[in-house]
């Protein structure tokens, strides 16, 4: 107690210019809000309204340079790329969202269950949860793609299933510590039941580290979507990807090389808001982190 | 000590044998009947009968499961059903280039990550420390495979510094393979480097706050000393499990990496098995990422050990 009242009165000792100023410490979240805003409003657009249609092809106008008529160019089959660009932006969006639902959803319910009761189905939810962690997140889901075969609703299963063990481990953890504290067993003293302590006293204590976390996966899942549409074992084309524009975009290099430049520009937009915006989200949810 | 490497050692005997059944499991879940697909359109019912037979797959579920797991154990990882070469064979063929990426990418990492996280902390809050983290901040949102597109597009199409085409095998001419690397490498070891430098700011900063180093730099020892010989040991050891992670991260990453750069690696060798529905090279390559990934996280937790005796205890 009297080292965390030291830690505040030495913190405010330190001379102002040490400490950065508010728009600095802002940067961050205010940086990262913007551009997820921008992805997600490429995404709306996706949904919505396009310039041209997508999978639309006009063999007559291929591969053309960015232009006031195709603002990012067009493709090998005469596709706007600014259209595939903003339908991919919904897909990947779709996708990510998806992907954390999933992931969060059965992760916290399975990790909640299994730290809150303990025995023996706890101890092999914790080793299959280990046994999982022991392949790395993009490799299960390659191998789950290898049997869903490419589509949407398989990515979704296969990279929330490659992103539940760590929900999962999360969960369980902070359960445990909360489930012996004082509050936990004045809620148990008070007659409620098992499910509603748990629900209602519990387990809101891993909120805010589980968002932190559920932003970090969006990242990793938009990163994760655009690797597999790239190997081809994503999005089926034609449907518009950003790993699927980028690996196709591989083959018109020297010809085109603006098909190459934009689908990746939007995944590094995607991902930079997601880490500035995750970071922010960090240092304002977990205080011990305000420091650094 | 020893009793906790101990323990940790047979930590993993677990994890391992439900990576195994993981596996098993997986490869059974693929739809279709893999007998059929071995035999193509060409195959009788009478031979499809036989095949199984002769492959076990008359047998219950866990008698099969049983059979392969004491193949497996032994280093059997069976046989390639499009080449007919043993799936061992193939994983040793390609480790040795996923193996240079990965341990050239740590290594280039590690060496530039180090310096840039203990300085960015020292100089905590000035333009240093701000350009460092933006930085890191930047090189994390890069995807490596568009990162390795845009390098090839520089260096191999537009200057012709570096090959693209064909490959040498390191075993063959060390010297000869290496320019064949350095844009994997530099592709994949960029956010690398980032992950590392954040973690060790972060670790620095924690340290640059303890009391021994007050002390240090009463006792009018120079900040060179004070960094290297004082806060650098305890600021590093933490920094290991990141490597850890990070490899993990570079053999899932391998496939991608080596489809960009058309290298013959076990990732490669993992997305042609999936493309090919080649199953005992996918099960064989799947095992033997996740086999290393666990030992390497192993040795990371042991050295850790070695770096912080608290652990000992």
């Amino acid at each position: 107690m009297s080292v965390a009242i030291d830690k505040a009165v030495a913190a405010r000792a330190v001379p102002a210019r040490r400490r950065r100023p508010w728009f600095l410490r802002r940067l961050n979240g205010i940086i990262g809000t913007a551009l997820l805003a921008v992805v997600f409003v490429a995404a709306l657009f996706g949904i919505l309204w396009t310039p041209y249609d997508p999978v639309g092809i006009d063999i007559r106008d291929r591969l053309a340079a960015p232009s006031p008529d195709h603002w990012m160019g067009t493709d090998e089959f005469g596709r706007d790329v600014l259209s595939r660009v903003l339908t991919g932006a919904r897909t990947s969006v779709l996708v990510s969202l998806s992907t954390v639902a999933v992931a969060v959803a059965f992760g916290a319910l399975i990790g909640a269950v299994s730290g809150f009761f303990g025995g023996w189905p706890d101890r092999i939810v914790v080793m299959l949860t280990d046994a999982l962690l022991a392949f790395p997140g993009l490799l299960l889901a390659l191998s789950i793609m290898a049997i869903a075969g490419p589509s949407l609703g398989g990515i979704v299963v296969a990279l929330g299933l490659a992103y539940m063990p760590n929900v999962i481990r999360l969960v369980r953890g902070t359960v445990l510590s909360v489930r012996e504290k004082e509050f936990a067993e004045a809620s148990r003293a008070l007659g409620n039941g098992a499910a509603y302590t748990l629900f209602r006293h519990i387990l809101p204590n891993c909120l805010a580290p589980l968002i932190v976390l559920g932003t970090m996966l969006f990242g990793s899942a938009i990163l994760a979507e655009s690797a597999l549409s790239f190997l081809g074992l994503g999005i089926p084309p034609p449907a518009p990807s950003w790993g699927g524009m980028l690996s196709e975009a591989r083959s018109q290099f020297v010809q085109a090389p603006w098909l190459a430049v934009f689908p990746g520009v939007c995944i590094s937009i995607a991902l930079l808001g997601v880490n500035l915006f995750g970071d922010a989200l960090r240092d304002r949810l977990d205080p011990r982190m305000r420091q650094l | 000590m020893w009793q906790y490497a101990l323990k940790r050692l047979l930590m993993t005997l677990p994890t391992l044998f439900f990576v195994a059944v993981i596996v098993f499991v997986l490869i059974r879940l693929i739809p279709g009947d893999p007998v059929a697909i071995m035999l193509g359109d060409h195959g009788s019912d009478a031979d499809i009968e036989a095949l199984r037979r002769q492959l076990g797959l008359d047998q219950p579920v866990v008698v099969q499961f049983l059979v392969w797991l004491g193949n497996v154990v032994t280093g059997d990882l069976g046989v390639s059903i499009m080449t007919g070469v043993p799936v061992t064979r193939a994983i040793a063929d390609g480790l040795e280039v996923t193996a240079m990426i990965t341990v050239l990418s740590v290594i280039v990492a590690v060496l530039v990550a180090v310096p840039a996280g203990m300085l960015a902390a020292w100089r905590q809050n000035t333009a240093t420390d701000f350009g460092i983290v933006f930085a890191t901040i930047l090189f994390l949102s890069v995807p490596g495979f568009w990162l390795g597109v845009m390098l090839i597009f520089l260096f191999a199409v537009v200057l012709g510094w570096l090959p693209i085409i064909g490959f040498v095998a390191p075993s063959q001419d060390f010297a000869g393979s290496l320019p064949y690397f350095i844009m994997p490498v530099m592709a994949v070891a960029l956010a690398d480097m980032a992950a590392i430098t954040r973690m060790l700011r972060a670790q620095t900063l924690e340290v640059l706050r303890l009391d021994y180093v007050t002390h240090a730099r009463a006792k009018g020892l120079s900040e060179t000393v004070v960094l290297t010989r004082h806060v650098f040991k305890n600021a590093v050891g933490p920094g290991l499990t990141v490597i850890g992670l990070i490899l993990g991260g570079l053999l899932g990453g391998a496939a991608v990496t080596e489809t960009v750069f058309t290298l013959p690696g076990v990732g490669r060798l993992l997305v042609d098995a999936i493309y090919e529905r080649d199953y005992p090279v996918l099960q064989g390559c799947m095992l033997f990422i996740a086999l290393i990934y666990v030992v390497v996280n192993l040795v990371v937790d042991l050295l850790y050990m070695v770096f912080d005796p608290r652990v000992r205890l």
